[in-house]
């Protein structure tokens, strides 16, 4: 569905699902105004998982949810598959699925009632919303729990119910805030499984976290956020270059060690270009 | 692709919040648990109190008063005789009569049985004294009346003050002066109580023993006729039932909140702290329908404790014998319970909504509770007042939420509901249930409300950044939410200030400007509201003008036989005028007469035509028009026919079809032709013709121009009119092609 008809002036990608186009946020707080986003610039196209890294308060989350259309930015604009974020913020939402650490799941009801009460949100019809729960069910191995109530359900098991939220009405684009914060060994396989699982469906992933080793596994390109900032974005190789570093915690430590030095705030001039 | 939001969809994100709700454990603890404790609790102090209360002090026996008018007679003496004939079982007489009703023959019982009676002397006529259970029985009086005497309902009894235990006097007894008191006497009892009852049969014993007595010859000669007694059933309405009229409400719309804290926290602070919110936010379905659900599902989950506890109350009420004793037999009746229950859903609408308002910002559950212990707090002290006796239930406190419905409850209750002050009751908390509805979804999809900080708040009453070009409907909500009991009390308040009727109007056109378009204009001014497009000023130019002014001329000159028309059909149907009102009306309008017409013009047409346009087809209209431009119109018209119902201290109810009518004309006109200044004209030549008419009324009805009041108008001139009508409309329907073009451009511009 086409929502929106402004020519995109510049597409490195064939189907970029997520654009970010120079965004800036900034936040007011007992009189002082804090910026949390300074020009953030990404695409995640189609099949690609895009890692969001930066320590804690970079503005991982903050960037999720203008891409969301939670939060509105002071400058530049979002889009989702060619919808501007804001305007057409129904249809945004409603090609996105979201999947954050502090998700969780309603108690009283059974998983079955919560996963299609779900799909009615978005507006998934009764029998589809019935087959697409029978298809994740089986992919995310929830078959044996669907009808027992939320409450009975172990850490593990609610944690596959929450990333089968995200899914119940198909989204073209994924985005996950630190899906793997406080999960043990077991769980946070179970989300790197749910992340090839959507690869392989050919959703545009967002991921935001600060799990450096578990970003090189599993995401194709990164954006390295610093305060505000998206230092570098690229593949693992092309941040290896423009870093001279080999692994991602290397390179954030020297990020982080070059901006206290003041040597890193040319806007973009350590930023490299995808290929 | 987004999902449309139909009826059923509604329902299914209601019922889910439902499902919740019902099946937490704690919402049942609420909703069955408390009843079945409270009640059998309430009511054992209840009898305690209302027993202790109303047992006289003769704890054995039951007490006599003899009325002030006996103070000096031969009755004490006669009943004490009669109870010595009694005591001596040879002379107790038979009661033949009842015996032989029942088909069985009963001889009177042990005599110690018999209770003792306390004669207790009291000054007036022992009302009061029977009512507070200080005496089970009043003889007041004789008939037929021997003694007139001056003494007799003198002032307020006093048995208080005086102490009504002072021994009788001693009078020696005088057969003779004994003889004056044959005849009937005149007896109030308490309906209902056994005491009492037991009082009254013990005096008819007693004095059939001094007739058997008599009969034999032993008082006193010419003994014609028998003491016979006529004994008058009171109903007790006194304090107690008042008392125990306003506590139930109370009770019920306290145990009706307490049902609604839990889902209403569970369901929006708890969903946050559940980690649910988030998800639900992000949704493409608008918060305003997630929080409409939850409202329902609160609502409902209240309504179902109110039932239970309607229920849990009646029963008990019913099985202990309370309601009996104070409210009389037939007095609980399933009318009076269902209005009650009607008045407990108006009251519940509110507090979800207001309930919702203040957790739909609360990011944990234990910051909820923090936020409405104050408010529960704050509930029980108005609920408390409205407990104190000799509370009235006045136009002022109809607009004080939850003491109206109380106070409206007792009255229902008590039998003596007004339907004034009833309307002003539920228009009031329809009000304000609105505002808190529309604060609550403002609040609910607030980005702040998901992060959890108290930038909710803060948002709502911080400056804002940017202009806005129309109201929102919250905003529209909260403004008619302080408007309109301010309104209702200030101009029936007017009156009572001033006598002079020129400074009453100059006073009421002044409340008038001051908030119908100054508080409007006040908010749209803070909230940084663009006053062009909200109250439409927009003069046109005169090609517009050329088609505007003959189109209102001849709506303002036919619109009024439509309106005449409406107010006969409402009768018709059953809209009764009232006939006081009727008269009120008359006076009034002669009052008028004597008045300046500039004066009356000025105070009935000009203030309302320019007040009320730019509120109701400025304000209210544009903050309504995003939804749906016909809907706005007619919610508008609604409006606006309800605010004429209730002006002043009358209810008009008769004016709610004219007055809607002519809203709708208004909005029509103020939607096409974009702009307020033909409204107000209109609005002003309607009433000002009205107002004339009555003005020279008696040089009319000499000309026979003028009909009657209450009759049909002549069918000539309807049909003139309605002519009248299509053709104003028509004109200012078509606008001329070049208008219409120019018109586009200004639209998109506002839209933009």
């Amino acid at each position: 569905m086409h929502c929106y008809s402004e020519e995109t002036s510049f597409s490195f990608r064939a189907i970029s699902l997520i654009e970010a186009q120079s965004i800036h946020k900034r936040f007011q707080s007992s009189g002082n105004t804090i910026t949390a986003l300074e020009s953030v610039s990404f695409q995640v196209s189609a099949g690609e998982v895009f890692g969001l890294l930066g320590p804690n308060g970079a503005g991982k989350t903050t960037t999720l949810r203008i891409v969301m259309g939670l939060l509105k930015p002071d400058g530049g604009q979002a889009k989702v598959d060619d919808c501007l974020v804001g305007p057409d913020l129904p249809e945004v939402r409603a090609k996105i699925g979201m999947v954050s650490t502090n998700d969780g799941v309603y108690p009283w009801l059974t998983a079955r009632e919560m996963l299609l009460y779900f799909a009615d949100l978005y507006g998934v019809g009764l029998s589809d919303a019935k087959l697409r729960l029978d298809q994740l069910a089986e992919q995310l191995d929830l078959g044996r729990f669907l009808s027992q109530r939320c409450c009975t359900l172990s850490t593990g098991q609610k944690q596959r119910v929450i990333l089968a939220r995200g899914l119940m009405h198909d989204p073209p684009v994924m985005l996950l805030d630190e899906p793997t914060r406080g999960l043990d060994v077991v769980g946070s396989q179970t989300v790197f499984d749910f992340i090839a699982l959507l690869k392989e469906q050919g959703k545009a992933v967002l991921l935001s976290t600060h799990r450096l080793d578990e970003a090189e596994r599993v995401c194709d390109r990164f954006g390295l956020l610093h305060r505000g900032t998206l230092m570098y974005t690229g593949n693992l190789d092309e941040i290896r270059r423009a870093t001279g570093q080999r692994h991602l915690t290397e390179m954030f430590m020297t990020m982080m060690h070059s901006t206290d030095q003041g040597s890193c705030n040319d806007e973009g001039s350590n930023e490299c270009a995808p290929a | 692709m987004r999902p449309r939001l139909s009826p059923m969809r509604i329902g299914r994100l209601c019922l889910k919040e439902l499902r919740e709700s019902l099946r937490d454990r704690r919402t049942i603890v609420t909703l069955v648990l408390m009843p079945l404790l409270v009640y059998p609790l309430l009511s054992l102090v209840l009898n305690r109190v209302l027993l202790t209360s109303v047992t006289s002090k003769a704890q054995n026996g039951v007490s006599i008063g003899i009325a002030s008018e006996f103070s000096d007679s031969q009755l004490p003496g006669i009943l004490r005789l009669g109870y010595v004939l009694l005591q001596e079982r040879s002379f107790a007489p038979t009661f033949i009569e009842e015996e032989i009703k029942d088909g069985e023959i009963r001889t009177l019982e042990n005599k110690t049985a018999l209770p003792q009676p306390v004669l207790v002397p009291l000054s007036g006529q022992g009302r009061e004294a029977l009512r507070n259970g200080v005496v089970d029985l009043v003889i007041t009086g004789q008939m037929p009346a021997i003694r007139t005497s001056a003494q007799q309902e003198k002032g307020v009894e006093s048995y208080e003050r005086f102490g009504f235990f002072e021994p009788l006097k001693e009078v020696e007894f005088d057969p003779v002066a004994a003889k004056e008191l044959i005849g009937r006497l005149e007896v109030k009892f308490r309906k209902s109580d056994g005491r009492s009852e037991r009082a009254l049969q013990l005096l008819e014993r007693i004095l059939a023993a001094v007739n058997n007595e008599a009969s034999r010859g032993v008082i006193g000669v010419d003994y014609e006729a028998p003491f016979r007694v006529s004994a008058t059933p009171v109903v007790m309405q006194g304090n107690y039932a008042d008392l125990l009229a306003t506590m139930v409400p109370l009770v019920l719309v306290l145990m009706t909140m307490a049902g609604a804290v839990y889902p209403a926290i569970d369901l929006t602070a708890g969903e946050r702290e559940r980690g649910t919110m988030e998800a639900l936010i992000v949704s493409p379905v608008p918060s305003y329908a997630l929080l409409l659900a939850k409202y329902s599902a609160v609502v409902t989950v209240a309504l179902l404790t109110a039932l239970a506890n309607l229920a849990a109350m009646s029963i008990t009420l019913w099985a202990s014998g309370i309601g009996k004793l104070v409210f009389g037999e037939g007095v609980i009746s399933t009318g009076v319970i269902g209005t009650v229950l009607i008045l407990l859903v108006l009251f519940t609408m509110f507090f979800a909504a207001l309930l919702l308002a203040i957790t739909s910002f609360a990011k944990s559950f234990k910051e909820a509770q923090a936020y409405l212990i104050p408010l529960m707090l704050l509930a029980l002290t108005p609920g408390v007042m409205s407990l104190l006796p000799g509370i009235q239930f006045t136009s002022l406190l109809a607009t004080v939420p939850l003491v109206n419905i109380v106070l409206l409850a007792r009255e229902v209750l008590n039998g003596s509901a007004e339907w004034n002050t009833a309307l002003v009751a539920v228009i009031c908390n329809g009000v304000y249930a609105l505002a808190a509805l529309a604060v609550a979804s403002r609040l609910f999809g607030s980005d702040a409300a998901i992060q959890g900080s108290r930038e909710g708040w803060k948002d709502l009453f911080s400056l804002p950044r940017e202009p806005q070009i129309f109201p929102r409907v919250d905003q529209m909500a909260l403004t008619m939410a302080v408007m309109f009991p301010l309104y209702f009390v200030l101009s029936s308040a007017l009156p009572n200030l001033r006598e002079d009727l020129g400074e009453r109007l100059a006073l009421s056109a002044l409340v008038s400007f001051l908030l119908l378009l100054g508080l409007p204009g006040f908010v749209c001014l803070v909230r940084k509201i663009e006053l062009k497009p909200t109250f439409l000023i927009q003069p046109g130019n005169l090609a517009r003008w050329s088609r505007w002014g003959p189109g209102i001329l001849l709506i303002a000159g036919a619109a009024w036989m439509v309106a005449h028309e409406l107010v006969m059909a409402g009768q018709m149907i059953g809209i009764k005028i009232d006939m006081q009102q009727i008269e009120r009306v008359s006076e009034f309008k002669d009052q008028l007469q004597a008045l300046p017409l500039w004066l009356v013009l000025f105070a009935f047409a000009l203030t309302p035509a320019v007040c009320e346009e730019f509120l109701f087809r400025g304000f209210i209209l544009n903050s309504l028009r995003k939804y749906s431009l016909v809907w706005a119109v007619i919610l508008s018209s609604l409006m606006f026919g309800l605010m004429h119902v209730l002006t002043s201290n009358v209810l008009a109810v008769e004016r709610l079809m004219p007055t809607t009518f002519m809203g709708l004309i208004l909005g029509f006109v103020a939607v096409r032709t974009r702009s307020i200044l033909p409204g107000i004209i209109l609005h002003f030549l309607h009433n000002s013709l009205l107002l004339s008419l009555n003005h020279f009324s008696e040089e009319l009805k000499a000309m026979q121009i003028l009909v009657e009041e209450n009759e049909h108008l002549p069918v000539e001139w309807l049909a003139t009119g309605g002519l009248a009508l299509v053709v104003g409309f028509v004109l200012i329907w078509r606008t001329p092609k070049q208008l219409d073009a120019e018109e586009a451009t200004t639209d998109s511009l506002a839209s933009a």
